[in-house]
């Protein structure tokens, strides 16, 4: 997956690095007979090339759907789209002659930055998440961790019908209340939520602890060699069940991790496409 | 052996039956196994089922494990008639039919329960999270309030009065940068300067303002070549963080004066300049010099003069030698030798930049005294024009003549009067009387003849040939050796009726009038490290120094180890500072008779 950034031997990298250090030397080199800002004739250039590589920016969000192209392979488009996207950082930046303040100009800029950073993020999630995520799925897919999940319950539910009543409605609230995903939030936290009714009481049962704590403690009372035997499968159902849900939270919020960056770097560059018009117009409304 | 599996997949109708030769059965969800059990749940190789003679024996693989009496086992034996649960698929193994052994009866399982993902938000689509509604929504809101709504007001500007009044956004966020510090009166007013959408500032819209200001470029020197500064905003922009809409830098002069200009106004070609130190013409002073017809001087013409020409001299009608008056041991004065220093003529203006006029009066009369007598050596001449002082020494011989010869033994207030006239009488024995007649023989006979006419009835001819005789012999000393000529040019011309004619001194005051230099901005030099006066023999030394000079201490903006100087340190910019070079009223008060 991290093939992107070096797609073709790092081309995209070695082109931008040598442009922008040639536009850096010239905006450190040029004197324009008034403080550098967007107004001059460099500013005007880098201004314009910064906005039209915003717009080829964006049209990689079609690019990459058009599956009957042949423009570039989308490998290629990504690598140069996380390149020229860092590059712009720095040409937008020179263009701006750091010249800030509180207007729909610094607007434009901070929105470009909010992008281009969500940008890095997502291009940092893409290189080392799949990594972890497999490490943690280890050769199983999710699907089957959920699948043993179901099977895990359905047999902790067949024992649980040999056992007393109490102890009966206790793992089945257990099983009926235990969380995995849900919001945002939640989805990104790892924490477990879990509950379990003991005595009409909705407690937590984080990591299933609560549940296997009150198996062992009704295992220390018995004396029947068949009930012991039932309770220990259950208590090792739940402990597999509880390994299962951990991996599997875990995996949630990576997936969460990989997708949630495209909603903040998506909406803030149609965003930033509003602030440029409004940049560019405004400047040329009152020349 | 021969065993028999026979699968039901719902309740009570066979679907499959087949028939297996051998003693073992392989169980799992791969199609290379016997029984095989079409759910992911199951493991590809769960284990085997062995068939023995009164029953069967399952035994499971590594870590997997099936249900036998509601018990997780890893083996069990199976008598006819015994279930195995395998993840709710059934296992029973049934008597023999068929001529087989045993029937391993197998039930799938078709019930099927929600899959768990479905119970849970697991996935991150199920969050409803859509990209292209916040997307549209955050572009559509900035555009309105940083883009639409602020220009809404510009195409009405009652509304953009509306909208300033309000909280709503106004075209105030357009601002790209602060306003410099005069400028700041305009507030939030932008429609004084930007008068026009799409159009840049306007010439019209600064000078709405700014109407006393000259134009930086005279009309007549805008050619093609000119273009880039037709406009105020070419050089003055707005809305930078700077404290000054003027630029200062050297680049901005060089852009043009890279090449020889010519001003087409006063016709003079300049040459080019980039940088004081490496790149800068030799300087021109202005000078005033006379224009001549007819032998005589009808004007005064300032002419620029390169310093860098041998043959620059200063027509200025003065006879000064600074050589002489700056000797190290002293001049003669009335008062015995003193030792001059430049300070004692040269003195600076209240403006720090000229030095005060030059005059007679204060600062040579203190030695140049206009005596004209020796005999009376406190009488003095006025500084003026000839023919005043002729008429100052006619009166005052004939005054000295008639209280000479009065009787000194009155005492009246009159004669008190003519003691002023009253002087040593005889030096030497005899001598008065033959010096008489010589003084009066300098009259021509034509001279005493008509006096002697006009003067018969009236006064003693003897009293007017004597004054008149003294008065044109002390003339003649002042003008021609004494007094006059120590300093002026004196031309004669014996046809008029003053024959002396002295001619007009004009001193320039403002050598290098394009120049900022201020004396008083060089107070730690002394004058000679510029000014060579102490060797200057004659007045017509021009004693301005060169460029050379000034780079021993001044560079361009680039130099090292020098003040470094940019154009507009020296230069004023064009005439926006009012400096032109015909433009020396002082010229007017030279020539008025008498200076």
């Amino acid at each position: 997956m991290d093939q992107f950034l070096s797609h073709a031997n790092g081309r995209y990298l070695k082109i931008t690095l040598i442009l922008t250090t040639v536009i850096s030397i010239i905006y450190v080199l040029h004197e324009p007979g008034q403080p550098k800002n967007g107004g001059t004739w460099f500013g005007y250039t880098s201004g314009t090339i910064s906005a039209l590589l915003i717009l080829w920016l964006m049209y990689f969000g079609r690019r990459k759907r058009d599956y009957f192209s042949t423009l570039g392979t989308v490998k290629g488009w990504l690598s140069s789209h996380v390149y020229f996207g860092s590059g712009l950082l720095i040409l937008a930046t020179l263009h701006t002659g750091f010249q800030f303040a509180l207007n729909v100009h610094t607007l434009a800029y901070l929105l470009m930055c909010i992008a281009i950073f969500s940008g890095f993020y997502g291009a940092l999630t893409y290189v080392y998440l799949p990594i972890k995520k497999r490490e943690n799925l280890k050769t199983i897919s999710a699907e089957e961790y959920y699948l043993s999940i179901e099977d895990v319950d359905r047999q902790i539910l067949k024992l649980s019908k040999e056992l007393p009543e109490k102890l009966t409605s206790i793992i089945n609230s257990s099983i009926e209340h235990t969380k995995i995903g849900g919001n945002v939030f939640n989805q990104l936290s790892v924490k477990d939520r879990s509950c379990i009714l003991v005595n009409d009481k909705l407690i937590a049962n984080q990591n299933q602890s609560a549940c296997i704590n009150i198996l062992v403690t009704e295992l220390a009372k018995v004396t029947d060699q068949v009930r012991a035997t039932q309770l220990k499968q259950t208590i090792d159902f739940f402990g597999s069940r509880n390994k299962s849900l951990k991996i599997l939270r875990y995996h949630i919020k990576t997936n969460a991790l990989l997708k949630l960056w495209l909603y903040i770097h998506v909406p803030i560059s149609f965003a930033l496409i509003a602030a440029l018009l409004a940049h560019i117009l405004s400047v040329f409304i009152y020349w | 052996m021969k065993l028999l599996i026979s699968y039901i997949k719902t309740q009570g109708h066979v679907s499959e039956d087949v028939v297996v030769e051998g003693d073992s059965l392989s169980i799992g969800r791969g199609t290379n196994q016997h029984i095989i059990l079409p759910d992911p749940r199951v493991a590809l190789a769960l284990g085997t089922l062995t068939a023995h003679n009164d029953g069967c024996k399952i035994s499971t693989a590594a870590g997997k494990d099936v249900l036998f009496n509601s018990k997780m086992v890893k083996k069990c034996i199976l008598a006819v008639g015994d279930v195995v649960e395998i993840s709710g698929h059934k296992i029973s193994l049934l008597a023999g039919k068929k001529g087989c052994d045993f029937v391993v009866q197998v039930k799938i399982s078709t019930a099927k329960q929600e899959p768990i993902q479905n119970r849970y938000k697991v996935g991150f689509n199920d969050l409803n999270l859509y990209k292209r509604s916040w997307s549209w929504l955050l572009f559509f809101l900035v555009l309105t309030f940083c883009l639409l709504l602020p220009f809404s007001g510009v195409v009405s500007p009652s509304w953009m009065e509306t909208l300033r009044e309000s909280s709503l956004p106004d075209d105030g966020q357009w601002i790209a940068g602060d306003l410099i510090k005069p400028h700041k009166f305009i507030g939030d007013d932008c429609g004084q300067c930007h008068v026009n959408v799409f159009e840049p500032t306007t010439n019209e819209a600064c000078q709405s303002c700014h109407t006393g200001i000259q134009q930086h470029v005279a009309e007549i020197n805008i050619t093609d070549d000119f273009d880039d500064f037709t406009q105020c905003t070419s050089c003055h922009k707005e809305h930078n963080k700077q404290e000054v809409l003027s630029d200062y830098s050297q680049q901005i002069c060089v852009n043009c004066h890279v090449k020889p200009s010519h001003d087409k106004q006063i016709n003079i070609q300049y040459g080019s300049a980039t940088d004081f130190e490496h790149h800068h013409p030799t300087f021109s002073v202005s000078m005033l010099t006379p224009i001549i017809e007819d032998t005589s001087i009808t004007k005064w013409q300032v002419k620029r003069q390169l310093l860098n020409d041998e043959n620059i001299t200063e027509k200025s009608n003065l006879k000064f030698p600074h050589a002489l008056h700056l000797d190290a041991k002293g001049i003669k004065s009335p008062t015995g030798p003193v030792q001059l220093d430049c300070i004692n003529c040269h003195e600076p203006q209240a403006n720090g930049l000229e030095m005060q006029p030059i005059t007679m009066e204060k600062n040579c009369q203190s030695c140049h005294q206009l005596t004209f007598d020796p005999d009376d050596p406190k009488r003095v001449v006025p500084h003026g024009p000839p023919a005043e002082v002729m008429q100052m020494m006619r009166e005052y011989y004939a005054f000295r003549f008639i209280y000479q010869n009065l009787n000194n033994g009155l005492d009246d207030v009159i004669l008190k009067a003519g003691d002023i006239f009253s002087v040593r009488k005889v030096r030497r024995p005899g001598r008065d009387e033959g010096l008489r007649k010589d003084i009066e023989q300098s009259l021509n006979t034509q001279t005493v003849a008509s006096i002697e006419k006009l003067t018969k009835q009236t006064v003693r001819s003897e009293a007017l040939i004597w004054a008149e005789s003294r008065a044109n012999r002390a003339a003649t000393n002042i003008f021609e050796r004494q007094a006059c000529d120590v300093c002026h040019v004196v031309t004669t011309n014996p046809a008029d009726e003053i024959p002396w004619h002295v001619e007009p001194v004009v001193l320039t005051e403002q050598w290098l009038p394009k120049a900022g230099f201020t004396h008083e901005g060089h107070q730690a030099m002394v004058c000679s490290d510029c000014h060579n006066a102490s060797v200057s023999e004659q007045s017509s030394d021009v004693l301005i120094t060169d460029i050379e000079n000034c780079r021993d201490c001044h560079g361009g903006t680039e130099s090292k180890n020098v003040i470094p100087n940019t154009c507009i340190d020296c230069h004023g910019f064009h005439e926006a500072q009012g400096h032109f070079f015909d433009h020396l009223p002082d010229v007017i008060k030279y020539m008025e008779p008498g200076k």
